[in-house]
Order: structure tokens, then C-alpha cells, then sequence
């Protein structure tokens, strides 16, 4: 073998070798902390891999899990079901009307996104606390929607504006109206983006945290908050790594399904792929 | 009459479908802001309402250590963080796009767990990796034979949750340039190939200038989730030892919260408001610009 071939194996081994290295910096861990959750209590910590695996923390925690996840999913249900529909009569309306200013207003809508979402957590509270809702379903989900609702109608618009318009035109031509038109013709053909942008609210809604923690004390009380009150100084390791592997588990097989688009979806469809 | 009421409807249709988006907005967001404002100029605590001082709250906390404490090591966090996961994030990419077929596949599908993990999780898993009595680092530093590690100790806290964001997206990065390099044109590789171009002289010349657009895509994402950044710190520090990782998201939490200082904590949500209004005009000019205009 010459030495250009050699040259070049050695370059893609090196190549190799610091892809893996990294790809174990990243998943190395997540891996620990799950495999954590199958140690017996007598091992939790000072090994890296469990001598016996056992459920035992699974068992205990499962009481523990079912009433923040139903919380979760109600919660989580509500706002993505109300951001989905609000956001698709808007994103219509941005994408297919003309009128003036409907640009400025499109990307108003876009610049909420930078909002960080400390700055509106004191009034909101006050507000939740006037009108008796706090630690409710409903108030939670209101704000969640809220949240998500730029990061939608930004990306719904996107996917509607890449529809071609003459579809649309033809159905107009043949006695559609406009609203039939985008029962009839936009939702069918948008069906991928919508479950894009749904996915996507499903799961920011689901890992939200500093709302949840502030706005609910016992009736609403959502995952994250659950996993957030076990870590302390005094973490029972076996409780908090079976409940978050647990908690981890929805948005990861949800994330299955949007795979090519989620780097699209973080930058709002900035980058196309 | 009936004929006039469905022309209106049809006529400002686009009004109409807009208008709850609109109504959700300006409930949480109009509303909330006034509201700040207003509490930001008394002097109120949970306990007490307060009477009116106008903007001498502002002055207070312009001069108030504690809050330029807070600005430092939020400045530190973002600058920081920012340039690490640049750096890396150009580092991988460039090598995973020399990289094809299924594996690349493989390896992208792991590199989108930690993004789509929920933040307080990656808060459980860090505290796992950092905690000092048999944390996983401190187990691994006694396999090779190195001392124990205080690691959310005052010097090393702001390091240490650093790397978690920095564990968390640089991902994000890495995907962004990634797709970045895919879409430059392979003649252009083609053509300085023929002039005799090293592979450096390619990715200074042809690579990192057409990254552009993608870099600023990443910055602008980047810093307007890192001055978000607040799970990770109320887990793991809770802003302390000391101060020592007092995010503003954290501060203000914190003086609302902790010590009922809701006036206080409206000035800081106020500026922090302000700050973040150049941050969404950025934002927006740079989608203006990657959109082409719409």
C-alpha cells in the first residue's frame, strides 16, 4: 500500500474516533442516569454499571407518576389543541390574504418568540390569582398556548405559503369559498406540517417548568414540577432517576416521528432541509 | 340585511381568523406589561401595596450589587456559552459532512436527545454527573486515580452549568451548520479542486463564508434561549454559592419569590423586557433576510 492510502485510512480512523467521542459526551449521561434507575438501592451510587438490575424504584414510583401525568396530559392537551387551531386560522390569514401591514403583523408574531418567558410570570401570576385560577388545568394551558403560539403560526405559515396557490384558485373557481377552502383544500394538504407544529407544542408544553412551578401547588401539578421537588439536597436517587426516564420517554418516541424536521422547526423554517 | 352580514364576514374574513390569535396575545402579554410598569414604579411587596416612587425603584437597582452581579454572570453565561458551542458545533459539523450513508443518519438521531430532552431532566441528569458524594464524574475521576471535585463549588459553579448548556445545544449548532454545509453547491468544491486548493484552503475560502447566514442563525437562537435559561439553575444552584451562577431569569425568580420583593423584580423584568426588544428586532431583520422577504 502507498503512503497517500495510509495517510488517508489514519485521517478517516482519526475522523472516526472523534465523531465517537463525542457521541459518547453526548448519550453518556442520559445512559448513566437511566441505567441509575435500575440499580438495586444498596448500589444507586459509586459504580457506573449496575451489578443485579432491578424495577424496585419503578415500582415505588409508579403511585408517585400517574396523577402529574394525567395533569401533564391534560394540561399538555388543552394548550395544543387550542394553539394548533388558533394558530391555523391565522397562519391562513397571514399566507393567503392581502391586505396592508400583513407582513409587519406576521412578523410581530415572530418577534414573541424572544420573549423570555420570566418577564410576564409576575403579572400572569397576579391575574391567575385575582381570578381564583391558580393551580388550575385551564390556566396553565392558557399560558402554554401563549407560549407556543408565535413558534406555530410562524411555521404553519411557512408550510402554507409552500402549497401551491393555484390548487387554491381552482376551488375558488369552481364555488368554494374561502373558509371551505381551507377546509377542503390547505388542512388536507398540510397535514405533515400540521403534525409538525403539533408535535412541537405537545412537547414544549410538556417540559415547561418555571410556570408550572410558580402557578401550581397540588391540583395541577405537572411532571416537571414533580421531577423538580426531588431534586435537593436530599435526592433519593432511585425515586428521581425512574420518574425523569419515565417522564423522557413521550417526547423522544414523539421526536421519532418529526426526526427531518426538527432542526427546521427550531429555526422556525429558517433552515430548510 | 342578511346579504350585508355575509359580505362583512367575507370581506374582513382576514380579520377575523386573526383575531384569536390576537385575543390571546394581547391578554397575556399587553396586559402583563402595563401591569409591570405599573408595579414597577411602587414600592410593593407581597405583604404590603406600596405607594408610588416613580423611577427611584430604577435607580435602586441600577446601583444594587446584587443585580449587576446578576448582569455579569448572565453576560458571562451567554458570551461564553455562545462561542463554545460555535466553535464545536463548526468543529463537528465539518467533520460529520465529510461523513455519508446510514451512519450519519444514526448519528444525527443522537444528537437530537439531548435537544429534545425536557430541561429539568438534563437538570436530574447533571446533578447525577455533579454530585459530590459518588456523582458518576467524581466516580470516574477515582477509577483514574484523581481527587473527589466540589463541583458546584463558588468557583466552579458558572463552569459547571456551562457545560450543561453547552451539553444540552450544542447539538443544535452542530445540525444548523450541518445543514448549512449541505446546501453549498459541490461545484464549487469541483472547481477550486481544480485549482489545486487544499481541503483547509476549501473550508476557509468556500466553507466558512457561505456558513454565514447559518452563523447568525445560530448566534441570534443561541442567545435568546440562553437569556431564557432557568430550569438548570433553579435545580442545580439555585443561583448560588454566593451568587455565583444568579442568572436574571433566576434573580428576578428569586426577588418575586423568595424574598417578595415583586417590585424590585418588576424593574429587572422591565429592562430585561427592554434588552430583549434589539434582540427580537435582530431576530426578525435576520428572518426577513433568510426568508427572502416572504
Amino acid at each position: 500500500m502507498n503512503s497517500w492510502g495510509v495517510k488517508k485510512r489514519f485521517k478517516n480512523l482519526l475522523l472516526l474516533s472523534v465523531i465517537l467521542a463525542n457521541l459518547i459526551f453526548f448519550l453518556f449521561p442520559i445512559i448513566e442516569f437511566v441505567l441509575t434507575s435500575f440499580k438495586p438501592s444498596k448500589y444507586l451510587l459509586g459504580n457506573l454499571f449496575p451489578p443485579i438490575f432491578t424495577l424496585e424504584h419503578y415500582h415505588k414510583t409508579l403511585p408517585l407518576f400517574i396523577k402529574p401525568l394525567k395533569n401533564s396530559l391534560i394540561i399538555c392537551g388543552m394548550s395544543t389543541f387550542m394553539v394548533v387551531v388558533i394558530s391555523i386560522f391565522a397562519a391562513y390569514s397571514l399566507a393567503r390574504f392581502q391586505y396592508k401591514r400583513r407582513e409587519d403583523i406576521a412578523f410581530f408574531i415572530l418577534s414573541l418568540y424572544a420573549l423570555p418567558p420570566i418577564v410576564s410570570l409576575i403579572p400572569i401570576w397576579y391575574i391567575g390569582q385575582n381570578l381564583g385560577l391558580l393551580d388550575t388545568h385551564v390556566f396553565l394551558s392558557i399560558i402554554y398556548t401563549l407560549f407556543n403560539l408565535s413558534f406555530t403560526v410562524w411555521l404553519l405559515r411557512g408550510f402554507f405559503i409552500g402549497i401551491p396557490i393555484e390548487i387554491e384558485e381552482a376551488s375558488l373557481v369552481d364555488g368554494c369559498s374561502k373558509i371551505g377552502a381551507l377546509f377542503k383544500i390547505i388542512l388536507p394538504l398540510s397535514v405533515p406540517g400540521i403534525s409538525v407544529a403539533t408535535i412541537f407544542a405537545f412537547i414544549f408544553s410538556w417540559s415547561e417548568f418555571m410556570y408550572a412551578t410558580v402557578l401550581t401547588r397540588v391540583d395541577a401539578v405537572t411532571l416537571p414540577v414533580t421531577i423538580g421537588t426531588q431534586v435537593s439536597f436530599q435526592t433519593f436517587w432511585g425515586k428521581l432517576t425512574s420518574l425523569t426516564s419515565l417522564a423522557i420517554i413521550p417526547p423522544l418516541l414523539l421526536s421519532i416521528f418529526i426526526q427531518r424536521y426538527i432542526i427546521s422547526g427550531l429555526t422556525l423554517g429558517a433552515v430548510k432541509e | 340585511m342578511k346579504k350585508f352580514k355575509k359580505s362583512i364576514i367575507e370581506k374582513y374574513l382576514y380579520v377575523w381568523l386573526l383575531l384569536p390569535c390576537f385575543a390571546v396575545i394581547s391578554l397575556l402579554t399587553i396586559y402583563p406589561f402595563k401591569y409591570l410598569i405599573e408595579l414597577s414604579l411602587y414600592t410593593k411587596t407581597f405583604y404590603n401595596p406600596g405607594k408610588f416612587v416613580g423611577f427611584s425603584n430604577y435607580i435602586k437597582i441600577l446601583l444594587d450589587p446584587t443585580f449587576i452581579q446578576s448582569i455579569r454572570v448572565t453576560l458571562i453565561f451567554v458570551s461564553t456559552s455562545t462561542t463554545i458551542e460555535l466553535l464545536w458545533g463548526l468543529g463537528l459539523a465539518l467533520m460529520l459532512s465529510k461523513v455519508s450513508g446510514r451512519a450519519i443518519q444514526i448519528v444525527r438521531g443522537c444528537f437530537i436527545i439531548p435537544l429534545i430532552l425536557m430541561p429539568i431532566a438534563v437538570a436530574s441528569i447533571w446533578q447525577l454527573m455533579y454530585f459530590p458524594v459518588e456523582g458518576i464524574i467524581n466516580v470516574i475521576f477515582g477509577i483514574l486515580n484523581l481527587p473527589s471535585q466540589q463541583w458546584l463549588s463558588t468557583e466552579m459553579a458558572l463552569p459547571c452549568i456551562i457545560l450543561v448548556e453547552v451539553w444540552e445545544f450544542t447539538p443544535f449548532t452542530i445540525l444548523v451548520l450541518l445543514s448549512g454545509i449541505k446546501s453549498i453547491p459541490l461545484e464549487l468544491y469541483e472547481a477550486s479542486a481544480i485549482d489545486g486548493a487544499s481541503g483547509w484552503q476549501n473550508i476557509r475560502y468556500i466553507t466558512i463564508p457561505l456558513l454565514k447566514p447559518f452563523f447568525g442563525l445560530c448566534i441570534i437562537f443561541n442567545i435568546m434561549r440562553q437569556v431564557k435559561t432557568f430550569d438548570v439553575v433553579y435545580t442545580l444552584t439555585r443561583g448560588g454559592p454566593r451568587k455565583a451562577t444568579d442568572l436574571i431569569s433566576y434573580e428576578i425568580y428569586q426577588r418575586a419569590y423568595r424574598i417578595y420583593k415583586i417590585s424590585d423584580a418588576a424593574v429587572i423584568s422591565v429592562l430585561l423586557l427592554a434588552a430583549v426588544i434589539i434582540l427580537a428586532i435582530i431576530l426578525v431583520n435576520h428572518m426577513k433576510k433568510v426568508s427572502g422577504g416572504g
